[in-house]
């Protein structure tokens, strides 16, 4: 078996719609039953593989029907008796789980969320996929408090930030000496400039923090080096946050996007109804563990298909792709078994 | 846990697998299922046969017997601990708020003015009683540790107080369930199509929740299990790891006056149906059986025609279910549980118990 560690980084918002509505919003997101976090079903994720695959010819010129059908399974309606798929799939997708939320801060306009739950369950991913990686260790901030690897987000003891609906005070696991000065005398007014400049502006080596560890991690492997996404790459590293619990929770819930749209009646453009779609906000990090089981002939040809479906490219995942959502980068991590 | 497996003489009482779904479980309960005519599948826990199959494919053969599953708990890397189904004779209050749990009693005569044909298979039954302290209850569901299974099953669970709570028996119920829609899709026009829309439920653990067995290696030096392995249906999958700290509760030392508590650990397939396959001369004195389970099963095969030959759904006595048995004598008692706790009793059909339907442990009542 070979294994892959998918990453998907939202290019636009992404509405990988649930089961049923959630209240007052029509069109809710698919969410984890246990923990409210957004996730992408599988059964979502691999659809949306598939139809990729389809979009860009595989199936036609370059690999042939033949070998998308072993890796995807065959068409439903292919089957010759009911009840019985003739053969499975070699590839397994699992759930696509959230890594880190986009919030808006006052500050640098946006931040990533993320909590000790979501770095654990990557730190599994990477486990799964077997990834020949050291990763940093989980930061486990309280439940309402937060760790920052770039001293910016810092502050003294009654100092918190604004991250989406919260306010959040946030510690740094590895202090900066520039730090400990200024708690010395908490008292003593920090200049905007020294606000604003980064660890990075001040010369300072932030390379042990965890959380900055993970920035790193992140914008390489989830980013890569593409160009388009240099400047977030960039940002990553600065402006990850490890929340609490207790804030992730309200994040995960009210840092998605709502937007309410209309349906007209054609001939008289009167609004025929109102309904309300949740969406995954962009620059939204998720991964998944993709599994590709051996074929006695053709596993070359099959990794080769997986690769190019996959590695560096943009896919459409979830509804309302007409109107511009749902586009993701996509990017491997890949191991042997 | 152990990279290199249990040794020999450890292998001969069995090994322990623990279970780690990567995503959800999703574990056809055996209805029909066809998008745009009924099209809600429903999901179940894991039966035994979903873990032997996944422990056959992690070992490259069949285990001599699997018992399971359970669920474990890992608070910590290195700490597990096994959970089992409330027993099914504990109850608590119907009221909201309220946690506190009784224990239903066996009653010295059936009650006057019910009417049942379930004494014909064993006319010494009796139905177990609700404390009159306790008006209004139900049933409590969800799973226990090994140590409260293991005082409740030694009767020490209680002591003298008249009721305990769901806090102090640890109660917990790390399973859920995730109702998930699916559609077909046209790929020519990108819409959905008609009739093809449909509703599945999955089941989530709780993070740092598995599932785990007891099984027996066919050899000796057959090498740990390896992940990951198909567990379910949909493509999931899970990793199996060894752990040789977890622990069945342990057989009691006596049975006084030749009594015998029957707790049912997996689903039990039996040829008289509710009722568990006994020695002569053991007496069944009361049970408390939840409403069965349909227990289906079926083998991945090329063809429809092996596919339906493969197939099979039976009445089951669900996991949790508990009975009263009187022996002859605390000897008899004792020799049976010593044979027979933490394994699978005589099923209706071969195979079902080596494939883990019908585990029991055995304790003492009051």
């Amino acid at each position: 078996m070979i294994n892959y560690l998918l990453y998907l980084y939202a290019e636009s918002p992404v509405h990988a719609g649930a089961s049923g509505s959630d209240g007052a919003l029509d069109l809710p997101i698919q969410r984890e039953v246990a923990t409210g976090y957004p996730v992408v079903w599988g059964q979502s994720l691999k659809g949306a593989l598939r139809q990729a695959a389809r979009d860009r010819g595989l199936d036609d010129d370059s690999f042939g029907s033949q070998t998308v059908n072993e890796v995807f399974g065959p068409p439903p309606s292919q089957g010759d008796e009911p009840g019985v798929n003739p053969q499975a799939g070699l590839l397994r997708v699992g759930d696509a789980q959230l890594v880190a939320l986009p919030v808006a801060t006052m500050q640098r306009t946006f931040a990533w969320a993320t909590s000790a739950t979501a770095l654990s369950r990557l730190a599994r991913k990477y486990r799964y996929a077997e990834a020949d990686r050291t990763l940093p260790t989980i930061p486990t901030p309280n439940a309402a408090r937060g760790y920052a690897g770039d001293q910016v987000w810092v502050g003294s003891e009654h100092e918190e930030q604004v991250v989406g609906p919260c306010l959040v005070n946030f510690e740094s696991l590895v202090p900066s000496p520039q730090a400990k000065d200024n708690n010395k005398d908490e008292s003593e007014d920090k200049s905007k400039d020294e606000q604003e400049s980064t660890s990075e502006d001040k010369g300072e080596d932030r390379s042990a923090d965890p959380v900055y560890q993970w920035g790193e991690l992140l914008a390489q492997e989830a980013l890569g080096e593409r160009e388009a996404l240099e400047p977030f790459a960039s940002k990553l590293k600065k402006d990850l946050l490890v929340v609490g619990e207790d804030v992730m929770q309200l994040l995960v819930r009210q840092g998605t996007e709502h937007t309410v749209r209309v349906q007209l009646v054609p001939d008289t453009k009167e609004v025929k109804q109102l309904f309300s779609s949740e969406y995954l906000p962009a620059e939204t990090v998720l991964a998944a563990v993709l599994t590709l089981r051996e074929h006695p002939d053709r596993s070359e040809e099959h990794q080769i298909l997986v690769q190019e479906l996959l590695e560096d490219s943009v896919l459409q995942i979830g509804g309302d792709e007409t109107v511009g959502k749902g586009l993701v980068w996509s990017k491997l991590v890949e191991a042997h078994q | 846990m152990s990279p290199t497996g249990p040794t020999a003489e450890e292998a001969r009482e069995g090994r322990w697998a623990v279970i780690e779904p990567r995503d959800t479980v999703h574990v056809r309960d055996g209805r029909a299922f066809d998008a745009g005519e009924d099209s809600t599948a429903y999901t179940v826990r894991p039966w035994p046969s979903t873990v032997a199959g996944a422990l056959a494919k992690a070992l490259g053969g069949e285990p001599s017997c699997v018992r399971g599953p359970v669920l474990v708990h890992q608070p910590k890397p290195d700490k597990r601990e096994v959970f089992f189904p409330v027993p099914a004779d504990l109850v608590t209050s119907s009221q909201a708020g309220r946690s506190e749990v009784w224990r239903l009693s066996v009653p010295d005569r059936a009650p006057e003015g019910v009417v049942t044909d379930l004494d014909e298979q064993a006319p010494q039954a009796k139905g177990a009683r609700v404390p009159s302290y306790a008006r209004r209850s139900e049933p409590l569901t969800g799973w226990v540790p090994a140590t409260v299974l293991s005082s409740y099953l030694a009767g020490t669970l209680f002591g003298s107080r008249r009721s305990t709570s769901t806090a102090d028996i640890r109660l917990r119920d790390p399973v859920l369930f995730e109702t998930r829609v699916g559609l077909g899709r046209d790929a020519d026009t990108r819409t959905a199509e008609d009739g093809k829309l449909y509703r599945t439920s999955h089941i989530r653990l709780q993070d740092r929740w598995q599932f785990a067995a007891q099984y027996v290696p066919a050899r000796d030096d057959e090498p740990p299990p390896r992940g990951p392995v198909p567990f379910g249906g949909r493509g999931r999958l899970a990793e199996i790891c060894l752990d040789e700290q977890l622990a069945w509760p342990p057989v009691p030392d006596e049975f006084p006056n030749g009594q015998m508590l029957l707790y049912v650990v997996t689903p039990g397939i039996w040829a008289r149906g509710w009722i568990p396959p006994l020695d002569p001369g053991t007496v069944l004195v009361g049970a408390c059986v939840p409403e069965p389970v349909v227990v289906s099963t079926a083998s991945p095969n090329d063809t429809y025609r092996e596919f339906l030959a493969s197939r099979a759904s039976y009445w089951a006595v669900p996991a949790g279910s508990v009975y009263y048995l009187k022996f002859p004598s605390p000897e008899t008692a004792l020799v049976w549980a010593r044979t027979w706790h933490n394994h699978a009793l005589e099923p209706a059909r071969p195979r079902l118990d080596t494939a883990g339907f019908g585990v029991v442990l055995t304790g003492v009542w009051p």
